[in-house]
């Protein structure tokens, strides 16, 4: 009843959702990916939990706006994937500021951290329930045959692990709020387990679905909800599009709280906001630009750039933080 | 005039008096002498009753005589040794002489005395109780609040008859002084909830209070927020309930409106029926309300989305005859939807405001020149008006959310019909974030909703039956308390 | 300027940039519903012929109207078909695509492509080869979606361009000629092999996962059978065994010699066996697997096992 501290790690697992649903093609298949899948949790859940211990040891600014800047590109890549598909799937009918200002405007109202806790909730429970009816609506097509039997040599494992080993920044930001060891240890886990399961059950529904197809296919996820039906009830996969786009509102909503938290934005004292009113503009121009900079680029190719970048990111704050350990040890020593 | 004390020259504080209400024709003073003593009674007549005041106390007065001499003497037998229906404090300011008088007391002056003494005469002419006209239930007490505040405050004891009720009785800081009275269950409202309703009304300057909803905007956290800030019953049954559930009733003078607080978004798809019903029929009637809700606020977009921008999802038959009907009509499908929302709204607005006597002409009318001459001339098409009219039926079905469900049906209307789907995921998530991101006294706005659990469906999407819901009702300060 | 007013210009600013790039839907009334696509080939030339929902009858009344073009390419041809037409095509209620009967693994697979691309459907449609000298394009195409949308719910099809796909090299689809429904195998490099209507195309069909129901003449059409069908696959270490169900057979003798059921459901029987083997001969000889054996020899089969012949068992139920 009385509103408990704000928990986000639904608007984390919605984050993770989204990226998963929203991708553009697979990157794997099923059975090499079952094979690399444990290894990717670990290493992704290690990585994780890694940069979470050496973020709080005295981050400095520009690393603070290094992380800022990745979730500023990240949430434009997001507008332009939301973008690109409804331009595939409803061609002409609306434009690139169009979906900026749909997707953006919600995040005005999710300005407040409880607010984003509590929408997150909603959501995420719409979208278990949303992929549960995708599921039920494509049941009748999915056949076991249509699994592919590839080998499980170097270049298929080493796909699989390259398509699973995506570092989302969902899986750094609990280093900002996380307080105590447990949280450390136990989100970025649970997360890692998330991202990667939910990523593979997504490939299994895919290669079910279209067996030896599936790699040529651009959001590959959008055509199967495509033939899905219930009933009398045919073509549902707008309400999936509807609860992809709440989705990446949320996601967008949490970047914005995480960059000002990093680069320490004025919030409004009386309302407990965690974004103050004022800084919308801003972030409505730069969204704006960055988006309107970014439409020409290959989005796949932005994609993979925006993953190194991650891993380059927590690698420098990882080694920063061994580095800062090292030399404290000695100084202890000494 | 603030804080000034009363003088104990009598004329004084009559010439005081006349020269405030001398002009007014309702304002009765009455010069008199009890046991030697020069006094002098001051009511307005039209809320105070100066045969009232002869029975409850001159006749006493000359029938047994007062056993003092002096104007203070006096004043202290009628506060504190008469029997004599007086008000026990005595007045000692200016604005607290002003003030009684304006709430239809009668006073006596006395010579000699820097108190006067006040009584309880008011004597208002008022509306008798009566049914609720905006609350449909078959069941239970069928009585409604009225404009006097005590009576109000008396339908609730009347059903409340525990020692745990309070009832503070303030003045808001309006230009009219109106009376409100804070009503709570001491051992269930939560305390600190009581002192911040109680902080937060105080601290209220408005100019005129004529309803409590007037308070809503102050309970407001967040002003961009268009869900209420609190629930409105004309029952006070459902007062009685909502106390039960640890809430705070506030009631003010001259509004048959209760406003209760902190109201949750359930609360709207509740009422008095579901707990006088079955569980299974009232749980399906409490879904039912919330489809209901859900069709009025995105029937009309959907219907634009799936017409403008994906056709795929309207069955092919049906397809068919929408482009037929769309064919003969001038308008494009989202002008067409706001235009005909907008004409069911004037004609419901017609129709409430205009005198009964030509309410049902404006009915026909609306009726006549929508349904009929519209669609046969091709300004409006079937389809669109058949859509509209099953959005402003089903929004009846949550009366409480009228407003919102509107304002939040033009908004999706726009939104769907610019944009499409991202507008119509748009307005899901704005109207979603709008319910989750309130917290009014930081309180949970969607409890029991969301997130799930035992309370959901307890008392919540659905009810349980009365043997469950009796073993531990849900009461907002249970934890605290 | 104070950050309030600020903020309210560069709402209304990006308000009014938003409402430029919006608003670009179309009506109904604008577009042109088309329900199926027949794709022919007349010598070198493509022919496409779009089969529209004609929304301009009177109410009350449905029915189709046309649109067709030729070209070089199907392409081409869809493109002109699409030109001819008042309003701009919309695809996303289209649930029949035919193509030419001759048509080779290769083209059906590009004209797949082609529909992906270019008209975006969703891939729940129906695709049959066409022999197009029994139908007349475009003057029965309005009858002729009717008899195939009326196959299509006789035998249960559940095709869907997505099928076309399922396997890399190799594809299966239906084919409806005058005598019925066929069913046609497609390997890359190969001539399609056809298999006339019957109970052997039904088979292939059934087995293929692409039909539910079964509905043919048999023992030199003395007999009839229907039945719903459901096929369970049971791989085990050294044999593939293929469990055909037939639920409410309904099997009919029209020979007038009166057979009991039992001799109708073993007659039954013997053909679907003699069906499976020229069947498995059948692909044998284009190196195709219609049936996807090569999946359970790999996932479950002992890999000594070189090429197990894989087992039909039939299962009649009333």
């Amino acid at each position: 009843m009385k509103r408990e501290k704000a928990d986000l790690f639904p608007a984390l697992l919605i984050g993770l959702m989204a990226n998963v649903f929203l991708k553009g093609q697979t990157s794997y298949w099923v059975r090499p990916g079952v094979v690399t899948a444990p290894l990717s949790i670990l290493l992704l859940a290690m990585v994780a939990y890694a940069f979470s211990c050496c973020w709080n040891t005295g981050t400095q600014g520009f690393l603070r706006w290094g992380f800022a800047a990745l979730l500023a590109v990240g949430s434009a890549l997001e507008l332009l994937r939301l973008w690109q598909l409804f331009d595939c799937v409803y061609a002409n009918s609306v434009g690139l500021l169009g979906v900026c200002f749909t997707v953006l405007v919600p995040v005005i109202y999710l300005r407040r951290v409880s607010s984003i806790a509590q929408t997150s909730n909603v959501v995420f429970w719409l979208l278990v329930g949303a992929a549960a009816l995708l599921l039920v609506s494509v049941l009748d097509r999915l056949r076991v045959v249509n699994l592919q039997t590839v080998p499980l040599a170097g270049t298929t494992l080493q796909e699989a692990l390259t398509g699973q080993l995506t570092l989302y920044p969902e899986l750094l930001l609990p280093a900002l709020w996380a307080s105590s060891r447990s949280k450390k240890i136990d989100h970025p886990a649970r997360l890692a387990v998330a991202v990667v399961g939910l990523d593979l059950a997504i490939h299994l529904l895919l290669e079910l679905f279209f067996g030896a197809a599936m790699p040529g296919h651009d959001n590959p996820v959008h055509t199967a909800a495509q033939t899905g039906a219930l009933s009398v009830f045919n073509r549902l996969e707008w309400l999936q599009l509807v609860l992809w786009s709440a989705a990446v509102s949320v996601k967008l909503a949490l970047y914005l709280y995480a960059a000002v938290r990093l680069v320490g934005g004025r919030t409004g004292t009386t309302e407990n906001n965690a974004v103050g009113l004022d800084r919308f503009p801003l972030y409505f121009v730069v969204m704006l630009l960055l988006c309107v900079g970014m439409r020409k680029m290959d989005l796949g190719r932005t994609l993979v750039w925006h993953n190194l970048a991650c891993w380059t990111f927590a690698g420098l704050v990882i080694g920063k933080g061994v580095v800062e350990w090292v030399l404290s040890k000695q100084r202890f020593a000494r | 005039m603030r804080g000034c004390k009363l003088s104990a020259q009598l004329q004084r504080n009559i010439k005081f008096l006349k020269s405030i209400f001398g002009q007014s024709s309702d304002f009765y003073t009455k010069p008199m002498c009890l046991s030697g003593i020069d006094c002098c009674v001051a009511l307005f007549t039209g809320i105070s009753s100066p045969e009232k005041l002869s029975v409850m106390a001159l006749d006493s007065f000359c029938r047994d005589g007062v056993p003092v001499r002096s104007g203070p003497a006096l004043a202290e037998y009628l506060l504190k040794e008469s029997c004599i229906a007086a008000e026990s404090n005595p007045i000692t300011e200016i604005d607290q002489l002003v003030e009684m008088l304006c709430n239809g007391m009668a006073v006596l002056l006395i010579e000699g005395s820097e108190s006067a003494v006040a009584f309880s005469t008011q004597d208002m002419p008022q509306r008798s109780v009566s049914t609720p006209a905006g609350e449909g239930d078959i069941r239970g007490p069928q009585e409604a609040f009225t404009e006097l505040l005590r009576n109000n405050v008396s339908l609730i004891r009347r059903q409340f008859r525990t020692s745990t009720l309070v009832a503070e009785i303030h003045t808001a800081h309006t230009r009219a002084g109106t009376e409100y009275c804070i009503c709570y269950d001491k051992t269930r409202a939560p305390a600190e909830t009581v002192q911040a309703v109680k902080k937060k009304l105080d601290s209220i300057r408005i100019p005129l209070l004529l309803d409590s909803s007037y308070f809503a905007s102050f309970l407001k956290q967040d002003k961009l927020n268009l869900f209420p800030a609190g629930a409105y019953t004309e029952r006070p049954a459902t007062a009685c309930a909502r106390l039960c559930e640890g809430k705070i009733v506030i009631l003010v003078s001259g509004s048959p409106n209760a406003m209760v607080v902190p109201s949750f978004f359930a609360e709207h798809f509740e009422s008095l029926d579901d707990y006088a019903s079955g569980a299974v029929f009232s749980g399906m009637i409490r879904l039912l309300r919330y489809l209901a809700f859900a069709l009025s606020v995105f029937g009309p977009g959907l219907y634009v989305m799936a017409v403008s921008f994906a056709p795929e999802v309207i069955p092919v038959q049906l397809l068919a005859k929408l482009a037929q009907a769309e064919r003969t009509t001038p308008l494009p499908p989202m002008l067409e939807m706001l235009a005909v929302t907008l004409l069911l709204e004037i004609v419901r607005e017609a129709g409430l405001r205009s005198p009964k006597s030509i309410s049902h002409t404006v009915s026909l009318v609306g009726a006549l020149i929508i349904g009929e001459t519209a669609v046969s001339a091709g300004i409006v098409s079937i389809p669109i008006l058949t859509m509209a009219a099953a959005a402003t039926v089903a929004t009846l079905a949550v009366p409480s959310l009228y407003e919102q469900s509107i304002l939040f049906r033009f908004f999706v209307i726009l939104l769907a019909g610019l944009f499409g789907i991202p507008g119509i995921a748009c307005g899901a998530v704005v109207i979603l974030a709008m319910a989750c991101g309130s917290e009014p006294f930081g309180f949970d706005y969607l409890y029991p909703l969301m997130p799930p659990g035992r309370a959901t469906w307890q008392d919540g999407f659905v009810r349980s039956i009365w043997s469950q819901l009796a073993k531990k009702g849900e009461v907002i300060g249970g934890d605290e308390a | 300027m104070g950050p309030f007013k600020a903020a309210v210009c560069s709402i209304t600013a990006c308000v009014c940039l938003s409402l430029t790039g919006c608003g670009q839907q179309q009506t109904l009334a604008q577009r042109e519903i088309v329900r199926a696509v027949f794709l022919e080939r007349q010598k070198a030339e493509c022919k496409a012929v779009l089969l529209v929902e004609d929304t301009d009858l009177p109410e009350g009344e449905s029915g189709y109207k046309t649109a067709d073009g030729t070209g070089d390419t199907f392409e081409k041809a869809i493109c002109e078909a699409e030109l001819s037409l008042d309003g701009t095509p919309f695809y996303g209620l289209m649930d029949l695509v035919t193509m030419p009967l001759e048509a080779d693994w290769e083209t059906v697979t590009q004209a797949g492509q082609l529909l992906y691309e270019q008209a975006q459907p969703a891939p729940e449609m129906t695709l049959f080869l066409l022999d197009a000298k029994d139908f007349p394009l475009p003057k029965s195409a309005g009858e002729l979606y009717d008899i195939l949308c009326a196959a299509t719910k006789t035998y249960k099809l559940h095709g869907g361009l997505e099928g076309l796909f399922v396997q890399q090299d190799f594809c299966a689809l239906p084919v409806w000629q005058e005598e019925g429904m066929g069913f046609a195998f497609l390997r890359r490099g190969q001539q399609p092999v056809r298999l006339d209507s019957g109970l052997e195309a039904q088979l292939a069909a059934v087995l293929c996962g692409q039909i539910r129901h079964l509905e043919s003449y048999y023992a030199q059409e003395s007999a009839y059978c229907a039945a719903d069908t459901t096929v369970q696959w049971d791989a085990e270490k050294e044999n593939i065994n293929i469990l055909l169900h037939l639920r409410k057979t309904s099997l009919a003798d029209l020979s007038g010699q009166e057979r009991p059921q039992s001799d109708l459901e073993s007659i039954l029987e013997t053909e679907l066996q003699s069906a499976f083997q020229r069947l498995n001969q059948t692909a044998g000889d284009i190196r195709a697997d219609p049936f996807r054996l090569n999946f359970w020899k790999t996932s479950v089969m002992e890999t000594t096992v070189q090429n197990p012949l894989p087992q039909l068992i039939v299962e009649i139920e009333p």
